[in-house]
Formats: structure tokens, sequence, C-alpha cells
């Protein structure tokens, strides 16, 4: 079909421009990533097959320690629990991934789910960032506790949210289901106080 | 003689910038930087409202967050705030007030025979007074609640914003004095982070009132230092206006934050007010004292305030109240106010409870050479004057007999220095039990409280030296404790020599309380101390049952003010000691706290979220109205021009039993489940048999919960050996996925499987109806879309759209249905794009109501609409579907002996005699001819109940008691509006039996 598009959740919301926000002051700009295909990868870090078998496949190495992520070139794994992640690529690299981790997994209990299109990524940047996140999420953002490479999995308001901090202090990713994005949009928009 | 400005002092107005406004329909104008309080006192005003039970005039007692009698209504309409606190309203231009208390007129005196009636209104009179008739009291509710009542809840919506912030520390501080600065000095100091909040506009606390000197400045220029050295560490927060009100579990504190009461009306932009959510490892309380009255006749009159308000005015605003003024103590601070006062111009004469020679070098001793007149050894009786204070009558002691000589000192203005409380609310808050301490004359931190510190005048330590040393220890210790290399300061302090304080509760005069004036205890609610010692004749001993008795300590002020004479007074009628009487329970929140501040961002269309499917936008521009299915926004129906939901719906049905129907089923829970053990769990979840179903083909399941109740249901389909994909309710998949995570992480932690929710991923979409392969022919050209090739329960994947799509024939109308998946970033184009290719079909969208129309047409159930919880597989005659050969989820419950017994409620179908009543859904359901005894016994109840345009005739579904024996008898169903419906019990399948429509 000539007309087939892909389309984020907040496209029709957002139009072409972030937001511009001001936090106590502090400009934040809020907006939504390009879209990316997702992978939620389930499996035994305990075995050494298993991590030879996702470094091969990804090029980066699955982040071990809780709450970290493996930042590499527009890839990135995030940690989601002692045997789950959430590896995230340009949109259409997502397939060749799934195939690239089928093939080197085989024969091993795994899962991997396609769930890119069931999330977006809103990016909230600038020095008022962490204040703004912390308006609708319980954790602590200082730069003493949350720096760049680690990730979080809270909630902002009543959206669950995967908070990814890429620069401390100024550059966050959160990537949230779909469905919320625009309520959590508006939310963060309001809590700004826009 | 009333308040002036002085030229001298004023440290908080800026002269240069007068700000005008109205109190009581009057004009008025103050200078910036003033109290609403503050401006009125300048202005010679003394009475601002009349007591709730009395109507007894009423002034300003205090300076501060304890003021109990000074309550105006601010603002109209959407801005109206009520009950604000004069001395805590900053003032700008154009504020409106008026006394809260002010009905039937200030000056009226309507209602003022209660003052002289006062033995009609004792303690516990409403109990004693207006419980008879019983019927009337909504009578007297109205003109009592007018008459005392407090300030009017707003009627329209408040047009404020409010925000939450979650904060975390290592040290916070309740309280931005001269205590909380040192304490935040050593703990900034060492880089810890720091939050301290002071509820006032200014740092400083009492600072102003601080006679002595700190490393060789004034108060109140270290207070200025410490300010400035605080504001230059990046890791220290200030927050002032910011009320701590609550004091939680684990150091867990929240904070009000008003960020924009301060300005006009037409400058408030952003937020009115900030809850901050603080959690912090280490806590600092430094929230200072609260000065008390004295009891005495006819205390309240106005022209009686604190001892410390006077100076406070006095010295921060310029405002002098009297010019000949009385300070009443039993301590020392009342000298530091008499000096603030004889400097500002007053003749002031401090009349001392306390005996024996002043001590040289004291703070008497520097306030006589001032010119401040001393009379020691005599306590006040009573107050006289009408509207205003116009003398006191003394008594001099003989030992700790109020019997000697009186004599009475005229006077325009009374100050009050009944020692000092310190405010131990927030240490309450956390659980602390108070201690009364004797030699100092108050309640003080008992017991300390893990990672909590208590310092300055909150912990008694009323003198600078003390309270420097004490906060500033405090603050490295909180510090050290989260790992900081901090230390304490050692601070050069000089002050006056301090004489300890005398006990005065009240003159004991020898003559009974009830016989003399009216001396208050708790002005807010004008209770007396004859209602204390009444409450006691009456039998009350505990503390608590005292307070509810005589409301001492009720309302806004929750008695910041008069509790502790109220605690004194029942120890001196009970005999006791004051420690063995105790305190009241302070409980959040320390202040009023308004809704707003508590709902933050979080209302209107963001008071929860609202969650949309890929083509929302879409179904929004062709008019869809919306129904709320959880949080999602699911279209319930299309109207095409002026139609109702019946009109539309009888057209949507009939699209799609005669041609075409397309519904945006997204919201389906729906969840991957991979693993060699993935059968083996679905066989454990679900009723029925899961190990043999086939590669590609889908299947039905009922989930039940632990009591053998139906708990979910939906189709899950095996993708490939190992993969399978369930759907689950709207509602349930959240609470589905969590249910089989808990029993494979904590039951079958060996069962090798993974769960992961796609409901988001996937956006699906039923095409349905006889000419729903049409439709999809002309768009996925790589699937056999026959019958033969393609049977129903099966699924397939191919290209719809141009898209990688899973299709599964299911169908949840009894029609011909391709259910096709795609990943939803291209949702909104592959919907247009059937809607496109089904437009030579006149493919109709359609809603939830005509989905349930269409399903309750074929007597498929929802779970939670024909369930609720109670009902088993065999309740809903779907007792095929439980194997009788495996275990599963719920299984043995199913045999317990009344889930198992003969008298069951069944879901039936039900067919009204007149085929144009549609029955309301939860109707009850009786016998024909049901005894006339009341209660008529119930069968059951409707579950759900429509019009069926397809079989032109309402029809039901309901539980009905031995339902499914009934099979062909009448029920009837009484309804509301008197009539009672026949109805013939039957199935629930309405239409098409045999099943013939879907497999084509």
């Amino acid at each position: 079909m000539s007309d087939l598009v892909l389309q984020s959740p907040l496209a029709p919301i957002l139009g072409a421009g972030d937001r511009q926000l001001s936090v106590d002051g502090q400009h934040v700009s809020l907006g939504e990533a390009p879209l990316m295909d997702m992978l939620n990868l389930r499996g035994n870090p305990a075995d050494p097959a298993f991590l030879a078998a996702v470094q091969a496949a990804t090029g980066l190495a699955l982040p071990l320690a809780a709450n970290t992520a493996t930042l590499g070139q527009g890839r990135h794994i995030l940690w989601l629990g002692p045997n789950e992640w959430l590896l995230q690529c340009p949109i259409g690299e997502g397939a060749a991934l799934e195939s690239a981790l089928r093939q080197g997994l085989s024969g091993q209990h795994v899962s991997i789910v396609s769930v890119g299109h069931g999330n977006t990524v809103l990016r909230i940047q600038g020095p008022g960032a962490p204040d703004l996140l912390s308006r609708g999420c319980p954790l602590d953002f200082h730069a003493s506790v949350f720096s760049d490479g680690q990730v979080a999995q809270s909630h902002i308001s009543r959206a669950n949210a995967t908070i990814l901090c890429k620069v401390t202090g100024s550059d966050y990713e959160v990537t949230v289901r779909r469905s919320f994005a625009d309520y959590l949009l508006r939310w963060m928009c309001a809590a700004a106080g826009h | 003689m009333s308040g002036q400005r002085i030229s001298a002092a004023g440290t908080r107005i800026d002269r240069k910038r007068k700000v005008r406004f109205t109190f009581n329909g009057r004009s008025f104008s103050g200078f910036a930087g003033d109290t609403l309080a503050s401006a009125l006192l300048a202005a010679g005003e003394s009475l601002f409202s009349r007591s709730w039970k009395y109507h007894r005039p009423r002034g300003i007692v205090t300076s501060g967050i304890e003021e109990p009698s000074a309550l105006v209504q601010l603002e109209r309409g959407a801005h109206t705030i009520p009950n604000a606190k004069m001395p805590e309203v900053e003032l700008y231009e154009g504020l409106h007030a008026e006394s809260v208390n002010g009905w039937p007129g200030l000056l009226s005196r309507l209602l003022s025979p209660n003052r002289w009636g006062t033995p009609l209104f004792p303690a516990g009179f409403y109990y004693k007074t207006f419980m008879w008739p019983a019927k009337a009291w909504m009578f007297y509710e109205r003109i009592i609640r007018k008459a005392g009542g407090l300030g009017a809840a707003p009627e329209v919506e408040d047009s404020a914003t409010y925000v939450h912030q979650n904060a975390h520390c290592d040290v916070f501080i309740a309280g931005g004095g001269i205590a909380g600065l040192a304490a935040a000095l050593a703990a900034g100091r060492s880089g810890a982070r720091v939050i301290i909040a002071e509820l006032q506009a200014h740092l400083g606390g009492a600072a102003h009132r601080c006679t002595g000197t700190i490393d060789g400045q004034s108060a109140s220029d270290w207070v200025q230092a410490a300010i400035a050295e605080l504001q230059s560490m990046p890791d220290v927060r200030i927050i002032r206006r910011g009320v701590v009100f609550g004091y939680h579990d684990y150091n867990f504190l929240t904070v009000r934050e008003t960020l924009s009461d301060h300005l006009p009306l037409g400058q408030r932009t952003g937020f009115r007010e900030r809850l901050w959510r603080v959690r912090a490892k280490q806590v600092i309380l430094a929230t200072g004292a609260h000065e008390r009255p004295m009891v005495f006749g006819n205390n309240d009159l106005p022209g009686i305030m604190l001892s410390s308000a006077l100076a406070d005015y006095a010295s921060l605003y310029g405002v002098l109240v009297g010019k000949n003024i009385v300070l009443l103590t039993n301590n020392d601070t009342a000298y530091a106010d008499a000096l603030v006062l004889r400097q500002a111009g007053a003749q002031v004469c401090v009349v001392d409870a306390r005996n024996g020679t002043l001590p040289e070098g004291g703070l008497a001793e520097q306030a006589q050479h001032a010119g401040v007149t001393v009379l020691r050894n005599h306590v006040p009786l009573q107050a006289q004057g009408s509207v205003r204070i116009s003398g006191i009558e003394l008594a001099a002691l003989h030992g700790d007999k109020a019997t000697g000589a009186r004599r009475v000192l005229a006077c325009d203005t009374l100050g009050m220095a009944g020692g000092w409380n310190p405010a131990i609310h927030l240490y309450s808050h956390a659980g602390g039990k108070a201690v009364w301490n004797d030699t100092l004359c108050c309640f003080t931190p008992g017991a300390a409280i893990a990672d909590q510190h208590i310092v300055g005048a909150g912990a008694a330590q009323f003198g600078l030296a003390q309270t420097l040393a004490s906060s500033s220890q405090a603050g490295a210790n909180a510090a050290q404790c989260g790992g900081f290399s901090a230390q304490a300061s050692d601070y050069a302090v000089s002050e006056s020599l301090a004489e300890s304080i005398a006990p005065f509760w009240i003159a004991e005069t020898g003559e009974p309380v009830s016989r003399r004036s009216k001396a208050f205890v708790d002005y807010q609610n004008d209770v007396g101390a004859s209602d204390i010692e009444l409450a006691v004749r009456e039998g009350f001993e505990s503390i608590e049952h005292i307070k509810r008795y005589t409301a001492m300590g009720f309302g806004t002020d929750q008695g910041k003010l008069g509790n502790i004479n109220g605690m004194a007074l029942a120890a001196r009628a009970l005999g006791k000691p004051i420690g063995q009487v105790g305190t009241t329970t302070f409980r959040p929140n320390y202040v009023p706290i308004t809704f707003g501040t508590f709902a933050g961002v979080d209302r209107g269309d963001l008071f929860d979220p609202a969650r949309h499917t890929s083509p929302h936008h879409l179904h929004v521009a062709a008019g869809a109205l919306f129904e709320d299915v959880g949080q999602w926004k699911r279209p319930w129906y299309f109207p095409k021009g002026k139609e109702d939901i019946h009109q539309a719906v009888h057209r949507e049905v009939m699209a799609v039993r005669e041609g075409v129907g397309i519904m945006d089923a997204s919201t389906l829970g729906k969840i991957d489940i991979q693993g060699p053990d993935a059968a083996m769990l679905l066989n454990w979840m679900y009723t029925n048999p899961w190990l043999k179903l086939e590669v590609g083909k889908a299947r039905y399941g009922l989930m039940l919960d632990e009591n053998g109740m139906v708990y979910d249901d939906g189709v899950t389909v095996r993708l490939a050996e190992n993969h399978f994909l369930m759907t689950t309710t709207t509602g349930g998949a959240a609470r589905v996925l969590g249910w089989m995570e808990r029993w494979v992480q904590t039951e079958w932690p060996d069962m090798q499987v993974y769960m992961t929710s796609v409901t988001d991923h996937w956006s699906t979409f039923g095409l349905v109806g006889p000419k729903a392969r049409a439709v999809l022919e002309k768009v996925c050209h790589d699937v056999d879309l026959s019958l033969s090739a393609f049977p129903f329960m099966s699924y397939r994947e191919g290209t719809v759209a141009g898209v990688a799509a899973r299709i599964m024939r299911i169908s949840f109308s009894g029609e011909l249905s391709f259910e096709v998946n795609v990943p939803s970033h291209y949702g909104a184009s592959v919907w247009a794009a059937l809607m496109a290719a089904g437009a030579e079909f006149d493919i109709t969208p359609y809603g939830t109501e005509t989905m349930h129309v269409l399903r309750a047409e074929k007597g498929y159930i929802i779970v939670g609409q024909d369930t609720d919880g109670s009902v088993t597989p065999f309740d809903l005659g779907m007792g095929g579907m439980v194997s009788k050969t495996k275990d599963f989820l719920g299984r043995r419950s199913l045999t317990r002996s009344h889930t198992a017994g003969p008298n069951r409620k069944e879901l039936v179908g039900l067919l009204t005699t007149d085929p144009n009543i549609v029955l309301p859904e939860g109707a009850q359901i009786t016998e024909v001819g049901a005894p006339a005894v009341t209660p008529v016994p119930m069968l059951g109840h409707v579950t759900s109940s429509y019009y069926s345009p397809t079989l032109k005739r309402s029809i039901a579904m309901a539980l009905v008691r031995k339902g499914h024996q009934r099979t062909g008898q009448q029920v009837q169903i009484p309804l509301a509006d008197g009539r009672t419906v026949l109805a013939t019990v039957g199935t629930t399948v309405f239409y098409d039996p045999e099943g013939k429509r879907h497999h084509v």
C-alpha cells in the first residue's frame, strides 16, 4: 500500500515540535524519540553460552548489574530483571537483530518478544529534567544516585515507566507503553505548569 | 487606644510601597511586607471576629500560625480561601477579606445575649441540648452553623493549580530559625544533601527577638550570613513558605510550599502550592516553640495578645498595638518584649508572677533601666473592658495563693507571656510521646526516635548558646550518619542571665472557677477553665475524653495555643501532676491543607490515565463516542447524523449480521508465552485441556480462581510448539499476567516458561460479517482465506495492507470473522486501509455497545458482567469446558459442598412476555405469584439486557437460583416504577444455536 505509514502514538498531538518547558526556571525539552524497535529478552545469565550469543548478535554486553544499561551507538540494552532485558535499536533493525538472536540462541530456553510497537520513548532533556521527573516519580534523580547508564523501572504519576539516564542530570529517556503515551505527555506538560 | 505605625523599626515592611486592600467592605492600605494582621493593627483595628459559641468580640492574639481568632475568608469565587489566619496572610495589592465569624455583623448585638448567658452553654452542650427532639437538629444545625461556623466552603471549582514533587536528602530540617540554620550549616558544609523547610516567608524564626549575640554579631545579622552561605551550597535546598504538615514512617515527610498566595490575583501564574514528598535519611526537628497565653477572667478581650506577638508587630512591621501596655509573665522573655515595646515608645509595665530579687545583669534589670515598670509577685485575676481591654485586675501572691491585695492597672493593651510550649507536633506524628518537665514547665520530647534529632526551643532548649551548640552538633551528626565528614561549629555566644520560669496556670483565689468571669483556654472553641472543671466533675478523667467533651483543641488551630493550659487545668481539677494527665496526641496535618494540594496535577482529564488505541484519533474523527473500559477509551458507538444510541446500535448490528462491520479490539489483553512448559502452564491455568492443541489452532479457555470461580476468559493461539499468544479480557490483562507470574514464581519455579505482555504491541481489528472475507481478500493476498484452508478457530500469518499480520478466525459475534493483528505503529494505517477496502461493502465501524448486543444474541458471556466472582463454569452452563481428566487451578474447590450443591444461581436466558420491554440490568427476579411477605424472596438478577435488532425483540441473561431447572417456566421482575414484568426462562443462545453462521 502506498499510503502505509508508521505512526508514533504522540504524532497526532506533538506535531513536529518538542515541548519547551520551564521547571522552576530551568529549561526542559520534552519530546518523542524517533521510533525504535524493541525486543524483550529473557534467558539465563548464569549460562556463558547465553551471554556470548547475545554479545555476538547485538555487539553489546548484556548488563548484569541491576538497574543498569549498556549504551551503544543507537542501540541499548536495558536491565529489567535478573533474567530480563529490553533491547532497543533504530526501527527497521529489529527483525535482523531478532533473527540473529534466535539463531545464536537456538536450543536454549529463552524468550524473544518484539515489543517495540507497544512502546514509545519520551525524551526529557535540559537542566530541569530531574526535577520534572521527580514531580511524578518517587525515585531519587540526584546525580550521585542516578547517573548515565542507569535504568529505573517505576512510575511517573499513574503510568509505568522505564527511565534511562543517558547524560547525568540533563538527558533521560522514558520508555512507556504506547497507550499511556498521550496521558504521560499531557501529564508532564501539566506538571511543568503548561 | 488603638494601634498605630511608628516611625522606627519594621524590618519586614517597605514604607515606599503602599498596598491597598479591603476588609469587611472597607478600604485600607498597608505596606509591602505587611501581613493582613499587621496592616489592620496599624490601621487601629482591634475587633476582627466574634467567638463561635458566645459571640464574644475577639481580636488578634498571635503573630503566627497558632492564631485561633483572627480568621478571614480570603477572596471570592474560584480564589476563595476559608479560615485564613490573618497573621499568616501576606498582604498584596487588591486583597479582599471578610471576617469568618462576623455573622450577623461584627458589632451587632443580635446574638450578644449569649455572652451573658454563659451558663446556658456549658461543656458538652451539643450533646446535652440539641439531642431532642431528634428531628429538630436539622433546624438547630442551620442556625448554629451560620452563627458559629467557620469559613464558607468554595462554591465554584478552585481555579488554582497544584503540583507534587518528590525529594530525597541526607538531612531534612524542619524549621528555619536559628536552630535549623545552625544545623543546616553543619550538615551542608560537609557536602550532605540538605533540605530545610521554613513555614514563614522569612528565615530566622525568633532571631529578631533574641537579645544575645553570636560571634559578636546580632542574631539577625548571623541569620543573614547563614542564609547567604547556605544559598551558595548546591546541595542545600531552602523551602520558604513551606510548612511540614506531616511526619510519617521511615522519615517520609510532607511539606506544603505556598507559591503564589502572596501575590495579587492578577499576578498569580503557575502553581499555587507544591506538595513536597520528602524522603530523608536523617531528620532534624527545629520547630521552635509557641508562647502560652495565660488563663484569667475575660482573657479574650480584644487588645489581649501574646507578649511575643506585641514585640513582633513592633519590630517586624513597625506597629505599636498600644501605648499603655501591661505584660503578664512568669518567665524572662516578656522583658525582652518589654524592651522592644519601650523602645517603640510605649509605657510598659511587666507583671511577674515570680518573687524575689531581680538577678543582676538579667533582662529584667535591663528593662527597668530602660524605663519599664516591674511589678513582681502578682498574678492576673480578670481583665476589664467591653470591646477592648481597659485594665487588668491583679492579686498579690501569698506563697502560691492569690489571696493578697488586689489592684487594677489601667492599660490599653495586654501581653501574655505564660511560658513556651515546644512545638512537638512532628515528634508526635512520628510516634513520640511527650514528657512533662517540671523545671521548664512544658512538655518536651521524650524517648529519642531513630534517625531523628530535636534541637532548639522545640527540644525546650531556650538558651541561645545551648540551641546553637545542640543544633550544630545535630547537623554534624546527621551528616555523619550519611557518610559525610562533618563537624559542629563552636559559637561564641553572649546572652543575659536567665531566671527560671515559675508555673502559673490560673490564680488560686480560693473561689471556684465557675463563679469567676469566663477565663478562656481555647479561644477558637470557646472552651473555658470552667468547662474543663465541669468535664472533670461529670466524670471524664482521660485527657482524650476531656478534649472531646469540651471540644478543646478542635478547629483550625488544633489547640496549638491553648491545649497545654487545658492539660494543666485538667490536672489541677483532677488533683494529679500534669505529667500523669499527659497530652492529647498530635496527628497530621499540622495545619489545614486544601484538597488541591493532595490532588496535585491529577485532576480533570489527568485524574486517571486515558489509554488510547492506535487508531484512536481516527475514531474521534469518525464521530465515535467513547466508553471507559478499565483505563481504556473504547469506541462505544459511531452515530451517523442525528442518530441516538439505539438507532446507531441497530444500524451497526444489522450491518454485521447482513454485511460487514469492523471493530477495534486492540484493548484485549495479550500475553506472549514461550518455553518448553508453556502448554503445561496453560493446562494449569485453564479448565480445558491444552497439551494437544495443534500449532496454528486457537482455543477458548475459562480461567478460575482458587475458589473455582470464573476469573477470566479468552482465546489462546498456539503460534509454535513452545509459543502461545493468550488473550484476556480488556480489564483483566494486568491481573491475569500477575496471577500467572505469581504461580510460576512462587509455586512452580522449575517451570520453563516466560511471559511477556504484548497488549500494546499488537493492534487488533475484527472484520465481522458475511462480507468480511471479501473485504480482507482485497488487502491480503498471501493467505488462502477460504473455509477449507483457513477454518474457524485457526490462525495464519500473512500480510494485510502491506503489514506482517497475525490473523485469527475467532468470533465474538457468531458471524464470519477475521481478527487481524498488526504492530501498533501501523495500526492507524491498517485501520484506514481496511475501511477503504470495505467501502464498497459499506463497511460499518462499531463499538462496544453493538459488540455487547451481538455477543448477547449468541449467549456469549462477559466476565465481570455475567459473572461476579461467585459463578462457576457449571453455573454458566459451561460444564463441558471443565476437564474431568486433568488438574487445574480451582478444580478442587468445585467439589466443595456449597459450590457443588443443588441450590446454585445459574445463568439463563430470559424472554419477556412483552417483547418491547427491555429489562434493566440489575433488576431483581422473583417467583411468579411470590407470597406477599417482605422482603420478597429474590431468585437472582438480570446480568445483561438489550434490544436485539436481529430478533426484533428484547433479550436478557440472568443469574437465577436453580435457573437451569426452570427452563420454560415463568418468573417475574418487579421494576422500580411499580410495574411487574413476566419473562420466560430459556437458553442463553438466542440466535443461530447451531453456529452455522461462523462456520462459513
